[in-house]
């Protein structure tokens, strides 16, 4: 048996210890973006086998914890992708606008940027006032990131120019105070925003919404948890609502295409067309 | 499991070409995939630094100079061979563990790269093993270096766009400083030293 072999034994045995000691379930992760995760703490740590991390993962809370950090936390930006922040409001928004009160639910929000972005977006809309913005991921400490609002002042000129970027009349510094060393996002988009712990791997359906949001967190879940996933945005989106990803992910399963119609092609937005029950969602 | 079947009838001792260049290398990269002939049978991963809103107008120009099915990757895809698989902008590019797909990343850059070449190449190297071709071509940095001294450990088989002629030489000989080097070739000559890889066959006790 070689040892590629070996190593990826090693990881299907560090993901079950996880999963039982922990309950955080890693197990059906893509293999080789998860692996390289590893392999980073291995380095920082100076542990030359993937196995070597188990008994640390068992018997050591604190170790646990920031493993948990190195493999969940993404770094994003406000307005980042300037393309996907414009379709959203050339083909979604005017559709939301016909909508007496909209929940919005953003899917692995880590730090809370595109939470907020998307907050700006709609009032600038006019629709914030009627909005409820669900942002959920299952990283606290980058859930607390987000629920304070708060973001170091070396990343404002950046935010401005993405901002900017997606032209008409937004400018960025008008939803932010600045405040010492850092910027706060604006009370009233804060106000909107419910930003709350959940695992897209274990827990349930999320509310009935009008736009789910969740870009670039699939590419780490393997083709079987990414199918499930779809399925249950389906499950919570209401009909004829809209589920945007990633720019590079796909609805490559065959019950996700049938479920949703594509709407922008470019930035992967896409429109659900039928309702999907449980049980037909889970047929062969 | 390396999957052979997948995109071969007759067993061949390489299955696949990765391969790294930096941005500046456009005319390097162009020229390799002009110099594969139209049924080149393996697939070709690549990775060519770019910036990060760069679109998709490269990919166009490539398709219309070469001739050849070349794509950007998208995440999950399955390897076909004779397909070429660009890194798309801000992603890294990965072989998942099975060998059989690809797979994108957003974790943070890589020797100030995203995509990073050592990202792919380490990926490839653990995935498909001997079986694998690594190719650094022109560039600045040293991106790659370790992705191919990997190639190398699993027995895989390295080439190295000759320094001496390079437009750029400092990626090439950083890769030849740092790993174990099976081949060194001028531009012009990479096509046809990945020809003759590609017709030799697989041991027989395989």
């Amino acid at each position: 048996m070689n040892d590629s072999r070996v190593e990826d034994i090693e990881l299907e045995l560090l993901c079950e210890a996880i999963f039982r000691r922990w309950g955080y379930d890693f197990r059906e992760y893509a293999k080789a973006s998860l692996k390289r995760r590893f392999q980073s703490i291995m380095m920082r740590r100076h542990v030359e086998q993937l196995s070597e991390l188990i008994p640390l993962i068992l018997n050591d809370e604190q170790f646990f914890a920031e493993c948990l950090e190195s493999v969940s936390v993404s770094v994003t930006e406000m307005f980042r992708d300037t393309g996907f922040y414009q379709s959203l409001v050339e083909f979604v928004f005017p559709h939301l606008s016909t909508y007496p009160f909209l929940k919005v639910w953003i899917a692995g929000c880590a730090t809370g940027e595109e939470a907020y972005s998307v907050a700006v977006l709609l009032k600038e809309a006019g629709l914030l006032e009627r909005s409820r913005i669900y942002a959920t991921d299952f990283a606290e400490r980058a859930l607390d990131v987000a629920r304070s609002g708060i973001y170091p002042i070396e990343k404002l000129a950046l935010y401005e120019a993405n901002c900017q970027a997606t032209g008409g009349r937004v400018r960025f510094r008008d939803y932010c105070v600045e405040k010492y060393a850092a910027f706060a996002m604006r009370e009233d988009l804060r106000a909107r925003i419910t930003f709350a712990n959940h695992n897209l791997v274990t827990d349930g359906v999320f509310g009935e919404m009008q736009l789910v949001i969740c870009r670039n967190v699939l590419i780490y879940f393997n083709q079987a948890l990414q199918n499930r996933v779809i399925s249950r945005f389906c499950e919570s989106l209401c009909d004829l609502g809209f589920l945007c990803l990633g720019s590079r992910e796909s609805l490559r399963d065959a019950e996700g295409v049938k479920l949703f119609r594509p709407i922008c092609k470019t930035w992967r937005i896409f429109r659900k067309i039928s309702s999907a029950s449980p049980s037909a969602v889970r047929a062969p | 499991m390396i999957c052979y079947e997948l995109y071969m009838v007759e067993k061949r001792k390489y299955a696949s070409v990765a391969v790294g260049v930096s941005s500046g290398g456009l005319y390097a990269l162009h020229t390799l995939l002009s110099s594969l002939p139209k049924n080149f049978p393996l697939p070709v991963f690549v990775v060519q630094h770019l910036s990060r809103d760069a679109d998709q107008i490269l990919v166009e120009y490539l398709k219309r100079k070469t001739g050849f099915p070349i794509k950007q990757a998208e995440d999950k895809e399955d390897i076909r061979g004779g397909t070429v698989y660009l890194a798309p902008p801000d992603y890294h590019l990965l072989v998942e563990v099975d060998g059989r797909s690809l797979a994108l990343s957003k974790d943070p850059a890589v020797n100030y790269a995203r995509p990073s070449i050592d990202v792919l190449f380490e990926s490839a190297a653990a995935a498909l093993r001997d079986s694998l071709i690594g190719v650094i071509m022109t560039g600045s940095g040293a991106d790659g270096s370790k992705g191919l001294r990997s190639i190398k450990q699993h027995g895989g088989y390295t080439i190295v766009q000759d320094p001496a002629s390079a437009e750029s030489a400092m990626m090439p000989q950083a890769a030849i400083d740092a790993a174990e080097i099976d081949e060194i070739a001028p531009l012009e000559e990479l096509g046809g030293v990945l020809v003759k890889l590609a017709q030799i066959p697989a041991d027989r006790r395989r």
